[in-house]
């Protein structure tokens, strides 16, 4: 079979699958394709023979002790890849980095109780059955000195939110834009063989809207893209990583200072996560982290928000705890056009909530995150 | 949901594709210890017999795994033999003519300086300050190379004498003066 009429096989295979999994097709492909073809274009080794209409074998390993001292000097090593998050640079490292996640809400709980829609609709006009939280985060990162990291974070938020009025009417409110900027400054102070200690000093500036609404209405607290109130955002991080593990532990807080425009706070947020990582091969580990929060309840109130209309609306349904399982896959490109290039992906479910409610409850967690090290 | 886990489901197909094994940091360490073998000179009657091997020990956690083996499968010092040792602690280590001392023995350091005394084994480690404190010599990763600094009067008192080679090529020389 010729090669043309192999394309033309398989053009007729794909147009008779159904248009949703040729999208889905096309996705992975077009993903593959971006993420393979660099080194296609810009090979690593000597392509002289293939412009010769030969193939280049595979290089060998090389014998490094075969090599000179001097030689040896000049061979970059392989940077492993880091545990996830809580991390510090080398001395003179600057990092730019996008981070896109989402989290997916449906369905309802009060307390560790799933609540059902009738049951709702006995106390709200209005139920809130759906939200997506997309949040694409650019980041830059700087170390002026081996212990100490400099980082400022501008996240880009997109909030989907799914209703049901007591009426059967469903409607959709949407919100986007930039959230609050995140300015950090992480401290080395511990150091003792494969431990590390890290103090994160961080603040978020106000500069996403609390005024989300459609058609000049107010939206309720989750579907606002800002917390309209500095808040500081401490953290504490053990870190322990050894040439094919990695593993630590961080706590986080973000604590509401005063009061925003609005009249309220959104409540302080506690976090505890615990990790560990193992590297599969020298740039690429896989890693698994529980991640638990705690936070509070709304203080004070939007005088625009009616707290019968829906709970959301409701300052006193807004805390609550929650556990995430997740897992990861961290790449790290150590030559080439890949070099310093880091991708990390993390997809996590909940493993336990509970929410002041009727609240809606989480049901997927995920990020992936590219980064450059220069 | 379903889309967006096919998405995910793709990226991680292509993180796997994209990895590759190549050497790593501590293979390029391997190779660093057995070419300082060559720009060290061993005093006289350091060996006790022609048969006598050349002993690279490690000392503590063991950062090279496997890498060590491999890349220093088949080498020689001279025409002795090149055997690698690993000791948990201090307690259990015996004679060795290269001793990497691993970086979660930090805290142990001047113990087990102190315990080397002045024997002829050429002390090499890795974590900061190591040679200020009187390892031989110290690796260090600048940018993604890996260089190293030498004690030249801690060698100097084990009566190991480094090649001006060598200390040519360090970052850092500490001689016998500085100390």
């Amino acid at each position: 079979m010729r090669a043309g009429e192999r394309l033309s096989g398989i053009g007729n295979l794909i147009r008779r699958r159904s248009n949703h999994r040729v999208r889905a097709a096309r996705l992975a492909i077009a993903i593959l394709a971006t993420l393979l073809t660099p080194a296609c274009l810009f090979p690593l080794q000597d392509t002289s023979q293939q412009a010769h209409g030969q193939v280049a074998p595979p290089d060998p390993v090389p014998d490094l002790t075969e090599l000179s001292i001097e030689d040896l000097m000049e061979v970059e090593i392989s940077l492993p890849a880091s545990v996830l998050g809580g991390h510090t640079h080398d001395e003179g490292e600057i990092m730019f980095g996008v981070t896109t996640s989402i989290m997916k809400m449906r369905g309802s709980m009060d307390g560790s109780s799933n609540i059902s829609n009738s049951e709702i609709f006995g106390t709200f006009d209005t139920i809130h059955t759906s939200m997506s939280v997309q949040t694409t985060m650019f980041s830059a990162m700087y170390a002026p000195t081996d212990d100490t990291t400099l980082f400022l974070m501008v996240p880009k938020i997109r909030k989907e939110s799914t209703h049901l009025t007591m009426g059967g009417m469903s409607f959709t409110n949407v919100a986007e834009g930039i959230g609050d900027v995140q300015l950090h400054g992480l401290q080395v102070f511990y150091r003792e063989g494969v431990h590390r200690l890290h103090f994160d000093a961080g603040i978020s500036v106000p500069t996403g809207s609390i005024d989300e609404g459609p058609k000049g209405m107010q939206d309720h607290y989750m579907q606002q893209l800002g917390s309209g109130t500095y808040d500081l955002l401490p953290g504490l991080t053990y870190l322990g990583e050894t040439e094919d593990w990695g593993w630590g532990t961080q706590l986080n807080a973000v604590v509401r200072l005063g009061e925003n425009s609005n009249n309220y706070a959104l409540g302080n947020r506690y976090g505890l996560t615990t990790w560990v990582t193992r590297r599969l091969q020298e740039n690429l580990a896989v890693s698994a982290r529980l991640n638990a929060q705690h936070w509070g309840n709304v203080r004070g109130a939007d005088p625009a928000l009616d707290p019968l209309a829906v709970s959301e609306n409701n300052a006193r349904n807004q805390g609550g705890k929650r556990v995430d399982a997740l897992v990861g896959l961290n790449f790290y490109g150590t030559e080439g056009p890949l070099e310093g290039h880091r991708i990390e992906l993390e997809v996590g479910v909940p493993v336990y909530q509970k929410l002041n409610g009727p609240q809606l409850k989480t049901q997927l967690v995920g990020s992936l995150s590219w980064k450059i090290v220069f | 949901m379903a889309r967006s886990g096919r998405v995910l489901a793709a990226v991680a197909i292509a993180v796997l594709l994209m990895a590759s094994a190549k050497p790593s940091e501590y293979e390029i360490k391997a190779a660093f210890l057995y070419n300082f073998t060559k720009f060290v000179e061993w005093p006289e009657g350091t060996f006790a017999a022609d048969s006598e091997p050349f002993v690279l020990a490690v000392l503590g956690q063991d950062p090279f795994g496997k890498d060590l083996d491999s890349v220093l499968a088949g080498k020689t010092f001279g025409d002795r033999e090149l055997v690698i040792r690993r000791y948990a602690d201090l307690d259990e280590l015996q004679g060795c003519h290269l001793l990497f001392i691993s970086e979660a023995l930090e805290g142990d350091l001047d113990r087990i300086l102190d315990r080397l005394g002045s024997s002829r084994a050429l002390t090499v480690s890795e974590f900061r300050e190591s040679v200020t404190r009187g390892v031989m010599i110290g690796f260090k990763t600048v940018g993604k190379k890996v260089r190293f600094d030498i004690n030249a009067g801690a060698a100097d008192s084990s009566s190991l004498k480094i090649s001006s080679r060598l200390l040519a090529l360090a970052g850092t020389v500490i001689d016998a003066d500085n100390l």
